[in-house]
Formats: structure tokens, C-alpha cells, sequence
């Protein structure tokens, strides 16, 4: 009886207070029923080995508890694909965050702050993780036991994305990796707005005049960029007026990139007696000029190539 | 296919067969012991883990109602059929009578071509 007593004892701890009483009074009336079957059938009291032969049957403590409880799970196989998804996207903003105050870190004191990234980024997606968890979580097992919320009840089959080829679909990833980079460069382009005075009073080089000039306008070309972004990180699909959209950044940087490319001079010394100059500008700049003119080629053949698919959609 | 992957759809088709098993046996007034007897001698062999966690969340969804009674000594906990599990018997009884009338239709037909 000392054993059926810890058996007890230790599927009472698993059970929640409000049911323990009822659980345990009858499961040990059940565990009786069995030995009395066990001491009719054998003429004799039941030995210790089948005492604990029965009551492994019956199962581990804690499975035992669970098994009388209404079963719980984090996330239900229903809304899974929902929380694959969200956590999909969380990724990607904890990616976007993570650079873009690597970039603002990297353009305000001139260090790249690696380990700072990395444990920006695990810390970020730690708190994303449990966040989004949590709220799905309470999703599939809501208080109450009515649903919060039913995610797949809007929905018709004429609005499913007009897709009929596997390459429309656009990536999350890199669609996220491009956000991150426009918003970069943006940055990049237009110090002059959010670092600190003091901070600038410290460079060493500045962009040359005749870039400052197009700054303008690339800056404005970045920011239709990244609006459209967005836009496609909402609507996941390439479509004709998209790609059409998506040719005309594509060209517009290009076009600007080229033209930077061919100035003598991208960067100048600022001339500041409290800094030290920076060595071989010259060379510099020429490596910068070459990179400049290779990502304008690039984009100028990116632009083709968002023609010649709107050109195979317009065939369909 | 692995015997612990046949030993799964086992459990799976059994699962929804076996509450309408208890329900069926549950229009007598039974205790946890004497409904696995009784399961047992109509030839569905349920352990007693599987048995005593859904007679309670049956009688939890008020299919069942229940009491506690004194008997040869001891006290137990007497189930039966609640008017609601008597309405869902009925129209579970029904419902698999009809799948059973078809499933038996379909392995028929596969049965004769094989």
C-alpha cells in the first residue's frame, strides 16, 4: 500500500488543486477495483511486483495527471502555418532592425561592431521568439475556450495572388535583405541629418560637392524605393505594373550611379586640422568609382530583366 | 510500412470508436473497473490510462452524469448516460452505422478485385 500511496502522491503534484481531490479519491478507487480483481482471480493478496506491475500500466505519474486535464498545446496544428509564417517575418524584422543600428552604430563612431550585431540580433530574435510564442499561445488555448480569433475564415478564392509562375513569388528574405540596404544607403547618403554635430565636426572625408548633388535625387529615388518595399513585403507577388514600378527604380539608380561613377572625386578631405587625413584618397575614391559604376551596370541589368519578365507575363 | 507507424492508425481509427463504445455501455450504470469488464468481454480491450482520463472528460462535457456510491466495502464512482449523451448516442450510433454500411461496401469491392 506504500507504493499505491507514493503513486498517489506523486500524480496529485502534477494535478491542478482545484480537481486534485476528485482525480486522486477516484483514481485510487479504481487502483482497489484492480487488486480486488487481481486477489479473486489468484485466491491470495496481491504481491508487491504486481502491485508495481500495475501501476506501471497505469502509466507515469505526471502522464497519468496530464491525461485527466483537457490537453493543451502551444500552438495548435491549426494555426502552425500561421505561426510559421509570423515567425518568418519576425525574423526578418529582427534582420532589418539589427542592421539598421549597425549602420547607424557604424556611420556615428566609424567601428564595426560584429559582436554587437550578433548579440543584438539573438537577443532581439530571443524576445521575438517568446513574444510571438506567447501570443499564439493564448491563441490556441484562449480563456474561455472560445477562439480569439479564426485567421482563416476571410478568404475567397479570386482573391488568392494572381501567381502563375513559380518566380512571382516574391522572398520574404530578400525582400527583407533589399529593405535593409535602401534603408542603409539612405542613411549613409544623408549623415548630415541625424548624426550628431559633433560627431561630423569629427570626419575625416565628406562626400565631394558634385555628389552632393545628386544626393537629392537619389535620396527621393530611395525613398519610392523603400515605400515599395513595403509593398511587397504585404503583397508577396510580382505582377506587371509591379515589375514596371520595379524596372523604373532599378533604372533610375543606375542611371544616378553611373553618373557618380564618372566624377573624379566621390570623397574629400574635410581638411580638419583635429583629424588626421585619411592615406591614399585618390585610390580610394578610384575603388569606390569602379564599385559605384559595377552596382549601375548591375542595376541597369536588373532593370532588363524586370522588362523581359513583364514582357513573359504580358505572353500569359 | 513500420510496425510502430501501423500501430499509429490503429490508435487513430480506434480512438473516435472507442467514445462511442463507452457511451454505448455507459446506458447501464457502470464504474471505472466494471466498464473496462465489460468493454472487455464485448471484445474491445482498453487500458485502464486510455479509460479513466475520458470516462471523466466525457462526464467533464456533461455526457455523463455520475455519483459515488458505497459498495462491498468501498466507495466508487457509478457513471451512466446523461439525457445529452443519450441525444449524441443516437446520432453517433447512426452516423456509424451509415460509414460502417459504406466502408464495408468499399473493402468489399477491393477485397473481390484482389
Amino acid at each position: 500500500m506504500e507504493t499505491i500511496d507514493r503513486y498517489m502522491h506523486a500524480v496529485a503534484q502534477a494535478l491542478p488543486e482545484r480537481r486534485r481531490d476528485e482525480i486522486i479519491r477516484e483514481l485510487h478507487a479504481n487502483i482497489l477495483d484492480s487488486l480486488e480483481s487481481i486477489r479473486e482471480q489468484q485466491e491470495r493478496e496481491p504481491t508487491s511486483g504486481e502491485v508495481v506491475a500495475l501501476l506501471v500500466a497505469l502509466g507515469h505519474p505526471q502522464q497519468v495527471a496530464a491525461s485527466f486535464q483537457p490537453p493543451q498545446q502551444l500552438v495548435t496544428a491549426d494555426l502552425f502555418p500561421l505561426y510559421k509564417q509570423s515567425l518568418h517575418y519576425g525574423a526578418i524584422l529582427v534582420f532589418i532592425l539589427g542592421l539598421i543600428q549597425f549602420a547607424i552604430g557604424f556611420l556615428s563612431s566609424g567601428h564595426m561592431d560584429f559582436i554587437g550585431l550578433l548579440h543584438g540580433l539573438v537577443m532581439k530574435g530571443l524576445i521575438t521568439f517568446a513574444v510571438i510564442t506567447g501570443l499564439f499561445y493564448l491563441f490556441s488555448n484562449p480563456p474561455g475556450g472560445k477562439p480569439l480569433f479564426s485567421p482563416y475564415q476571410c478568404w475567397s478564392p479570386e482573391k488568392l495572388p494572381p501567381v502563375s509562375r513559380p518566380w512571382q513569388r516574391i522572398s520574404s528574405c530578400e525582400q527583407g535583405v533589399d529593405f535593409a540596404s535602401d534603408l542603409f544607403f539612405l542613411l549613409l547618403l544623408n549623415y548630415s541629418f541625424w548624426m550628431p554635430l559633433e560627431q561630423v565636426s569629427r570626419l575625416a572625408v565628406v562626400f565631394a560637392d558634385p555628389v552632393r548633388e545628386w544626393i537629392p535625387l537619389l535620396s527621393c529615388v530611395m525613398i519610392v524605393s523603400l515605400l515599395f518595399g513595403l509593398w511587397n513585403m504585404v503583397y508577396r507577388y510580382w505582377t506587371i505594373p509591379k515589375l514596371i514600378i520595379e524596372a523604373s527604380i532599378n533604372l533610375g539608380v543606375a542611371v544616378l550611379m553611373l553618373n557618380i561613377s564618372r566624377l573624379e572625386q566621390i570623397l574629400v578631405h574635410t581638411h580638419n586640422p583635429s583629424v588626421e587625413p585619411v592615406e591614399m584618397l585618390g585610390a580610394a575614391n578610384h575603388i569606390i568609382g569602379i564599385g559605384v559604376f559595377w552596382v549601375g551596370m548591375w542595376l541597369l541589368f536588373m532593370a532588363g530583366w524586370n522588362l523581359y519578365r513583364v514582357w513573359q507575363l504580358s505572353r500569359t | 510500412m513500420s510496425e510502430e507507424h501501423l500501430e499509429k492508425l490503429r490508435q487513430e481509427l480506434r480512438r473516435g470508436i472507442l467514445v462511442l463504445a463507452v457511451l454505448g455501455s455507459l446506458r447501464q450504470s457502470h464504474y471505472g473497473y466494471s466498464l473496462r469488464k465489460q468493454l472487455q468481454e464485448a471484445g474491445i480491450d482498453i487500458d485502464e490510462g486510455t479509460l479513466y482520463p475520458l470516462v471523466r472528460r466525457l462526464a467533464d462535457q456533461g455526457l455523463l452524469n455520475s455519483e459515488w456510491q458505497q459498495g462491498e466495502g468501498r466507495e466508487r464512482r457509478y457513471y451512466q448516460l446523461s439525457p445529452e449523451g443519450v441525444v449524441l448516442l443516437e446520432s453517433l450510433g447512426a452516423e456509424w452505422q451509415q460509414l460502417n454500411k459504406h466502408v464495408g461496401k468499399i473493402l468489399e469491392v477491393e477485397s473481390g478485385n484482389h
